[in-house]
């Protein structure tokens, strides 16, 4: 297969899915309201902002308006919190792995860098000193911490004094050596900046910055360190390590005494203290927040959070608390409460060793929402095109349950397979139950019918073992209002060797008059394993592949129509798919070797290729198909042809894929800048990684990056609902008066875009007015002279 | 193939009593238990052993114990104070008040007693310069009964913790100072405080039944801190020597530790904090108690445990599992006695004697590989149960050679009886003069002419047997010191008797008249120690461990000595249990049996000493059974019965005469181990020791020099009696 033109033009741009609980979540000041920022690192995403990851956020400890982040492209940025503007940006020649910061030193700042350095020393510090210097505009005598490594693995934490003003050389000295792990969890500053803390395996290094002297290593338990967490005021500091042990470290000027608290299972993923430093609070794989009241030794518990936590902060009026969870959702809590849920595209990678999306990417034909597997037993829906998350339907209604070792998956219930009706007033499940040994399976069926009062998924049937064994396949009738009967039908296929037809109809029930879905009849062909079923898109015939055959039934009657078989490929049919709209005559069954297409209408073989196929959809509203091969090599093309419209390389391995139709909303662009088959649907595609990748070109592209950038305005940051148009039509006055002050501007000015930036910029990252009014006034002086 | 036959034996249901309450002074420490008996243990630098017992009454409950000037007092609920005598090993006085007494404390300039009592009165009693105390005063009434009670060392204050309050009194008048409300976490349920303490900053430190752990300042009663430290009641809390730390325990058995810190804020105040916290103990903690250097502890899991001080985390720099023993609850004197020729032995419980006759083998079986088990033909058979009058404790009890008799003595007397095996009669010997005094220890001359008692008053008495109306034969003249142990040879007519300073004395009991000057060296005090069948040799363990041997004849060191101190190698020596049991191999004097709780040796003084790296104990094995390996040869272990011929194995408990106990473990391998290592070093050393069985109550030889008894009781057993503990929730249960 020839790659056609428009390949060459096109590119993979990631859309979704990032990960929102990478690094901890820190509270701004002014956390007072409810409806306090959270600042983190998607406030600034790393696609425009820095060339890499960013590895730590915080506040400047002296302008509460301010927030730094540090990345591995060697920048530290300063960002304005409200309106997310772009300060400073300073370079380091290193990638920077973790900063501190502490209010008692008001110059200093202290970095976590890892690099590859050659050079003397001298040169190494003053390098660091003369960006510092420029960075904060210092008095003379500072203090810099910069850490670097050797190797890859470890980082020491070097210590420098130079005075810059007088322009002395520096003097540096390490103070840790060998830190691992994860550099943000690694060390801190004590809360009344008296000393640094670091880990290093099983060992506490203190350094204390009054004496200078050489740091100090306390063994701390047996066990590897995993996190740390210093008292706000007090000379305490707690671990955590591996075997779920939390170390509480006293009297560290003196001799030592330590606490050991045992409660976590597994080991304790990050430790925070409260700001007064009367609670500690823990968390790790067992899904609860622990909120340890040292002096009383009681400790009080908020379980069932829903999946494994990460990380842990806490504000600085102790109003708030912010909880990561692993499946890339964000709480907030208050007292205790759920306050908010920030949620990102959830992963279900936490639970598996590698990727597991049994469900694959679904997409909800009433909302366009992407579907996915979420959390443990849930459907998650994703509305891809703002990258927010709409809702997590709990399927299986059952707790997740961490073992009591990482490795150790108890028993757990999981949505394998979910199909929608054609309008999405109806969602099929299928979950499964299953132990890590044990072979017998658990089944279940259930049909979901939408609410449009309560505007969700209702419960309507469950069927208890609905085959022998697992069920691979299940698909709605895609339904015809003009077809008699009215009733919907969905048909599963099971490793029993049988398919079932199922249709909503009467409840045979003496007592209560309702209706339910019931079995309508069983087929099966010839003792072989059904792989796949696919409907036409009329709904009037069913095709169910058995091995290497395909069979035609008739769903209504149950009959078997006709049998497919061709002797190009010997392997079993594993996937099989109707095409839609005009080539709805077309069936296109892929082995693990070939992609054949059948015509329905003479029922010959119209095409078939070789291509080790992984992954088959096909668009429901278009003729489309795509394919994706095991190099992950993917494939556009329609049923009744074999020369693909598009084909790309990609880089990362794709497991799953769907296409989304277009909405208004979304057809800003020109279709110019579309993909032509991309007209009426959109490609995305889940990497491993389960992020979502779109399949776009360059201008495309472009103008999504720079759409990005002015989100950070919070009115076009609102989602496109029903209530937001509402809020801000009816926006409070202050809004109205500023969309006043636009119009005004724009009738008097234009539609220049260097007022309109001084305008919307607020006054106290504004430069001095005298500085600006003479390029305010040329602005307004242009228009006349053009003229 | 092995060189012994092992008959294990698991009949023996010995049940030890819990710790109750603890007291330490002057390198002593007294441990009383719930059945009011006392175990007086010596603590010297290198080793610490269990000295001698008070053996308790049902009329007598030890609630508190307390040491004055090396006097020691225990106070109980039967509303008595007791002196005891040590020497005699029983109460000197007894003083009723009637009141019940819950705590006891001696003031620090140790003039006088003050007690907590049951009708809610601290009463003073002073101390009699010669025995006993006598009624001083008591302070005012109060409603409550105390519970704890606690001097200043200032002897001006006294603190009482009662039902919902602490009370602070003025000594010299009588009155309360202070009182203090305890927190209650629960509406409507009482608060007790089990255990409080002064320190001489005038903070109080109280444990109570909610499991806080509280500080007051007792001047202005003010709640300093507060810890809610156990999950259940705080029923012992002690202080280190230097006050800068609290231990507290009870029925949330985790034993933890408060630590003073300073707080690092402007007036630089220092504070407790909680520290390290150790969970040893698997049932309520009853007593806490620093000895030395070191934090013992005891509750009703009957085992005193102790854990090094220092290694608790202030001065080292890192919180390492602090080192601990573990001192099971079993005498030092062997509670089994034999009798090999008619294969019985003799089990001593607290207020009864057993006769068992041990199961037998078939005769015809022969040939066994090493570690097999042999099955059994008849098992163990209780014959005899006797118990004492009125609930009296059993100090010792004896059974001759032959098993034709049998004898045991309480605190009141002496009594003997005669058994004729077959049939089974039990005659009671009726008049034994009113002159032969209580026993400490006893046993029958092996030509079963005399029984040899040691009395009360550290003498020896020689009593003739007779069916009817034994005689007094002799009394030798009593030594300075309690006597501690006695040896008796199986031929010969001169024993050995040591006290407890380790003089060893010898006495000719066949003719009393001859006197036999002795003048062996003296080392430490002697735990065991025996005579082989001749009785020329002695062989004696002093408490460190170290081993000796003297030639009778000759007065002195025996040819062997010399040898036998390489043998005390450093692993050796640095086990903390103290031999219980000595004994010659009857026909061959240079075979040793030796055994503490947990483990026994065969020591041959033929063989060349170990090195000193070379493992006696195989120290890496974690698991407890087959680990013995070592170097020699020769102890089968077989687990139950012996690999070899014709044992029995007799552990199978009494009602049930089954062969084959399912625990058998795999013998076999552990032998061929065992074999192997022994050809690869070529010479093995002479010291072979067997931690299979265990803890063990007894080890020795049968009438068949190549078989050896061994009686375990089985702590799971011991636990499995013990009331319900408190629960703790086990994650993943």
């Amino acid at each position: 297969m020839a790659a056609s033109f428009d390949s060459m033009n096109a590119t993979q741009l990631v859309t979704g899915g990032a990960s929102l609980v990478n690094k901890r979540p820190i509270f701004t000041n002014d956390s007072k309201k409810s409806e306090s920022t959270v600042l983190q690192q998607k406030v600034c995403p790393e696609s425009y902002c820095h060339s890499d990851v960013v590895t730590n956020v915080s506040c400047n400890p002296h302008n509460k308006l301010q927030a730094t982040t540090c990345s591995l492209d060697g920048t530290v940025r300063q960002w304005d919190i409200i309106d997310g503007a772009l300060l400073t940006t300073f370079t380091f020649p290193w990638p920077i792995y973790s900063m501190l910061v502490h209010e008692t030193f008001p110059t200093d700042q202290f970095y976590l860098c890892k690099q590859k350095f050659v050079g003397t020393f001298e040169k190494f510090s003053q390098n660091t000193v003369l960006m510092l210097a420029f960075f904060f505009n210092l008095d003379s005598g500072i203090f810099t911490f910069v850490c670097r490594n050797r190797d890859r693995r470890s980082a020491n934490l070097f210590y420098t004094d130079a005075n810059i003003s007088r322009g002395d050389k520096g003097r540096s000295e390490v103070i840790f050596s060998q830190l691992t792990g994860e550099c943000e969890k690694l060390t801190v500053v004590s809360g009344n900046g008296e000393f640094i803390a670091g880990i290093d395996d099983n060992f506490l290094l203190l350094y204390f910055l009054k004496g200078k002297k050489r740091p100090t290593r306390f063994k701390a338990g047996s066990h590897p360190l995993t996190c740390l967490a210093s008292h706000p005021t007090k000379s305490t500091v707690a671990v955590g390590n591996e075997a779920g042990h939390i170390i509480i470290i006293t009297n560290l000027h003196r001799n030592i005494i330590s606490n050991l608290e045992h409660w976590h299972a597994n080991r304790v993923e990050d430790l925070c203290f409260s700001p007064e430093g009367v609670f500690l609070y823990s968390v790790g794989h067992e899904c609860v927040l622990v909120d340890w009241n040292l002096e009383k030794g009681v400790k009080s518990f908020l379980p069932r959070l829903g999946a494994p936590i990460n990380h842990v902060s806490c504000a600085a009026s102790n109003a708030l608390k912010a909880v990561c969870l692993l499946d890339n959702a964000i709480l907030i809590l208050s007292q205790n409460v759920i306050q908010q849920t920030i949620q990102g595209i959830s992963r279900s990678k936490l639970y598996y060793p590698t990727s597991y999306i049994p469900c694959g990417l679904l997409l909800d034909p009433r909302t366009n929402a992407l579907v996915k597997n979420g959390r443990k037993g849930h459907l998650h829906f994703y509305n891809i095109e703002d990258d927010t998350s709409l809702v997590s339907i709990d399927i299986t209604g059952e707790n997740y349950v961490s073992g009591n070792t990482l490795d150790n998956i108890r028993m757990y219930t999981d949505v394998v397979q979910a199909a929608f009706s054609m309008k999405g007033d109806w969602l099929a499940t299928v979950e499964e139950q299953r132990a890590a040994d044990i072979r017998d399976v658990q089944c279940r069926v259930k049909f979901w019918i939408f609410d449009k009062q309560k505007q969700s998924f209702l419960l309507n049937t469950t069927v208890e073992r609905p085959h022998d064994a697992d069920v691979n396949a299940l698909e709605f009738q895609p339904w015809q209002k003009n077809r008699e009967g009215n009733n919907p039908v969905a048909v599963t296929a099971s490793l029993d060797g049988k398919f079932k037809v199922w249709r909503y109809g009467d409840n045979f029930n003496n007592y209560k008059k309702s209706k339910c879905w019931n079995c309508d009849c069983v087929g099966f062909y010839k003792d072989a394993v059904p792989s796949d079923v696919s409907f036409s898109s009329d709904g009037s015939l069913l095709s169910v592949s058995f091995n290497v055959t395909i069979t035609l039934w008739e769903p209504d009657a149950n009959v078997l129509t006709k049998t497919l078989c061709h002797t190009l490929s010997n392997l079993p049919i594993r996937k099989l798919e109707f095409g839609r709209g005009q080539s709805s005559h077309m069936l296109i069954c892929a082995t693990s070797d070939r992609i054949t297409s059948w015509n329905m209408l003479s029922c010959h073989v119209q095409w078939s290729v070789q291509l080790a196929c992984k992954l088959l959809i096909s668009d429901p509203y278009s003729e489309l198909m795509a394919s994706v091969d095991s190099s992950n090599k993917l494939f556009v093309f329609q049923a009744g042809h074999s020369k693909p419209l598009f084909f790309m390389d990609c880089r990362n391995s794709i497991i799953s894929a769907t296409f989304v139709p277009r909405t208004k909303s979304s057809l800003g662009l020109k279709e110019d800048n579309l993909l032509p088959w991309q007209k009426h649907s959109q490609l995305y595609l889940m990497t491993e990684e389960e992020e979502i990748v779109a399949i776009v070109t360059k201008e495309e592209a472009e103008l999504y990056n720079k759409k990005q950038r002015f989100q950070n305005n919070l009115e076009e940051s609102l989602p496109s609902t029903p209530f937001a148009e509402f809020l801000q039509s009816h926006g409070n006055r202050g809004s109205g008066i500023r969309k006043a002050t636009t119009d005004i501007l724009k009738k008097y000015v234009g539609d220049d875009t260097l007022v309109k930036e001084m305008v919307m910029t607020p006054p106290h990252i504004l430069p001095p007015v005298r500085t600006l009014a003479t390029t305010f006034l040329h602005s307004l002086l242009l228009p006349s002279d053009s003229k | 193939m092995g060189e012994f036959k092992v008959h294990n034996g698991k009949f023996f249901e010995y049940m030890p009593s819990g710790i109750q309450c603890m007291s330490y002074s002057n390198h002593t420490l007294a441990v009383g238990r719930t059945d009011g008996s006392i175990d007086i243990w010596k603590v010297t630098e290198e080793s610490w052993y269990h000295q001698k017992t008070l053996p308790g009454s049902e009329q007598r409950n030890v609630q508190c114990l307390a040491w004055v000037k090396g006097r020691l007092f225990s106070a109980g609920l039967q509303g008595n104070i007791t002196e005891y005598d040590l020497v005699k090993l029983s109460p000197k006085v007894s003083h009723f008040y009637g009141h019940g007494f819950w705590c006891m404390s001696a003031s620090h300039d140790k003039s006088r007693l003050a007690v907590g009592c049951e009708d809610g009165c601290v009463r003073l009693y002073k101390i009699l310069e010669d025995k006993g105390v006598v009624y001083e005063r008591g302070f005012q009434f109060q409603k409550e009964q105390i519970v704890s009670l606690a001097w200043h060392r200032s002897g001006e204050v006294i603190v009482t913790g009662s039902i919902n309050n602490i009370r602070v009194w003025d000594v010299a008048s009588g009155q309360v100072k202070q009182r203090i409300t305890t927190q209650r976490l629960r509406r409507r349920q009482e608060v007790v405080v089990w255990c409080l303490t002064i320190l001489q900053d005038f903070t109080i430190v109280s444990g109570d039944s909610q499991g806080l752990t509280q500080f007051w300042d007792a001047r202005t009663g003010v709640s300093l801190q507060s810890f809610n430290s156990h999950r259940a009641g705080i029923f012992a809390l002690c202080v280190s020597p230097n006050e800068r730390s609290v231990y507290t325990a009870g029925a949330d058995p985790r034993i933890v530790t408060f630590s003073l810190a300073s707080t690092n804020d402007r007036n630089n105040r220092e504070e407790w904090t909680k520290a390290w916290s150790s969970h040893h103990h698997f049932h309520d903690v009853k007593a806490l108690s620093v000895v030395d250097d070191l934090l013992v502890s005891g509750g009703t899991d009957t085992i005193l445990r102790s854990t090094a001080l220092h290694r608790l985390g202030s001065d080292s720099n890192s919180q390492i599992i602090p080192k601990r023993r573990n001192d099971l609850p079993f005498p030092m004197k062997p509670l089994v006695q034999t009798a090999p020729e008619a294969n019985l032995i003799l089990c001593q419980h607290q207020c009864s004697v057993e006769l068992w006759r041990l199961g037998s083998i078939e005769k015809d079986v022969r040939d066994f590989a090493d570690g097999a088990s042999i099955s059994i033909a008849s098992g163990p058979s209780k014959l005899i149960e006797i118990r004492s009058k009125s609930g009296e404790q059993i100090i010792c009890s004896a059974l001759s050679t032959c098993g034709s008799w049998l004898a045991y003595s309480t605190v009141e007397k002496i009594r003997l009886y005669k058994v004729t095996l077959d049939p089974l009669v039990l005659h009671k010997v009726p008049l034994i003069p009113d002159s032969v005094l209580p026993s400490h220890q006893l046993k029958f001359t092996p030509d079963l002419s005399k029984l040899v008692s040691v009395t009360n008053q550290c003498s020896i008495q020689l009593v003739t047997l007779d069916d009817l109306h034994p005689i007094l034969f002799h009394t030798f003249e009593p030594m300075e010191r309690p006597i501690s142990n006695m040896a008796i040879p199986s031929k010969g007519s001169v024993m050995a008797v040591t006290d407890e300073s380790g003089l060893i004395k010898l006495l000719n009991f066949k003719d009393p008249s001859k006197e036999i000057q002795t003048a062996l060296p003296r080392y430490k005090p002697i735990i065991s120690m025996a005579l082989n069948y001749s009785g020329s040799l002695l062989f004696v363990v002093y408490s460190d461990r170290s081993m000796n041997e003297f030639s009778l004849h000759q007065q002195t060191y025996s040819k062997m000595s010399p040898k036998l101190a390489k043998f005390c190698t450093l692993q050796w020596l640095g086990r903390k249990q103290s031999i219980v049991h000595v004994e010659y191999n009857q026909t061959n004097d240079s075979q040793l049996i030796l055994m503490d709780n947990t483990s026994l040796v065969v020591l041959n003084k033929q063989k060349r000493p170990p090195d000193d790296y070379e493992p006696i104990y195989d120290v890496s094995a974690g698991s407890k059974r087959g680990r013995e390996a070592p170097p020699m040869s020769k102890v089968k272990r077989g687990r139950e019965a012996p690999p070899m011929s014709k044992v029995k194995r007799g552990r199978q408990a009494p009602p049930m005469s089954k062969v084959k106990r399912g625990r058998e473990a795999p013998p076999m391998s552990n032998v061929k181990h065992g074999v192997a290592v022994g050809e690869k070093n070529k010479v093995q050393h002479g010291m072979a020791a067997c931690e299979k069985y265990k803890p063990l109550l007894f080890a020795g030889f049968l009438s068949d020099p190549k078989t050896i008894l061994v009686i375990e009781r089985p702590i799971r057993s011991i636990y499995e009696k013990l009331p319900p503990a408190f629960q703790t929730k086990k994650f993943g249960t």
